[in-house]
């Protein structure tokens, strides 16, 4: 029995920015990091290409800013860290998630 | 052993992209295409010795290119990002998400506003000429039993 493909989808959709946020919180990271490591995570993106078009619309929106960093080797890469916009918009998602969360799981029966 | 020589599997792939990117506007096409670009090269430069394999397996975890190209349509279409909330504290000095009315959309509301008023005031008139008639439509007389 699967799942309709668009069920996931629509979950990733909403959720897959702020995991973004919150990988780049602590340290900035580089764009080929950041997209492997949110590839190697299960049910969270269809392949690493698809990351980089949400990573445009962060930078658009300023929760994101970016910098070219010269790398021992290889080309420049451009590394990502977290606006303070962007630290306002994780907060706030933060708090909102615990309450969807728990709404959900009480709804569907997966509270533990 | 130099690496160039696999040059044209990377090329093929981003034409292919930038072929299904064809629906999206010029200026994010473009952006894509040079984020998918540095990724391949700063993936390839740390290859010691790069084969055939190597290349065709970042081409593959970067996924088939009508995928990619979905997921920039995609966020064409949801991607308005929600509106940022307000800074907790009074020193948001960060916060660029301010909103601006554009001519456009000051225009558009001023229209709505416009034809709203006229619905209301036709809404208003009709309910007048009908309690100045009979309040209430007459009872059907064509019920049985």
């Amino acid at each position: 029995m699967e799942a309709p493909p668009e069920l996931s989808t629509a979950m990733r959709r909403g959720v897959l920015e702020f995991c973004v946020l919150a990988l780049i919180e602590r340290e900035a990271t580089y764009g080929t990091e950041l997209v492997r490591h949110l590839g190697t995570e299960q049910n969270l993106v269809t392949s690493e290409g698809t990351l980089y078009p949400l990573l445009s619309r962060l930078r658009r929106a300023g929760w994101v800013s970016s910098t070219w960093q010269e790398s021992p080797a290889g080309p420049a890469r451009r590394y990502y860290s977290l606006s303070p916009a962007g630290r306002s918009v994780l907060d706030h998602f933060r708090r909102e998630w615990i309450d969807f969360r728990d709404t959900v799981d009480r709804l569907v029966g997966t509270k533990t | 052993m130099s690496g160039s020589q696999h040059d044209h599997l990377v090329e093929n792939y981003l034409a292919a992209v930038q072929q299904a990117l064809h629906p999206v506007p010029a200026i994010h096409r473009t952006e894509l295409l040079t984020d998918l670009r540095e990724h391949i090269a700063v993936e390839r430069a740390v290859l010691v010795e790069e084969s055939e394999s190597q290349v065709r397996s970042i081409l593959d975890r970067l996924g088939d290119p009508d995928v990619v190209a979905a997921a920039a349509l995609d966020e064409q279409r949801y991607g308005t990002p929600a509106a940022a909330p307000a800074p907790d504290n009074g020193a948001g000095a960060g916060q660029r998400n301010r909103r601006r009315w554009s001519p456009l959309g000051l225009a558009l509301t001023a229209l709505a506003v416009v034809l709203t008023a006229c619905l209301a005031i036709g809404f208003f008139a009709r309910l007048y000429e009908s309690d100045a008639g009979s309040p209430q439509p007459a009872p059907s007389s064509s019920g049985q039993r």
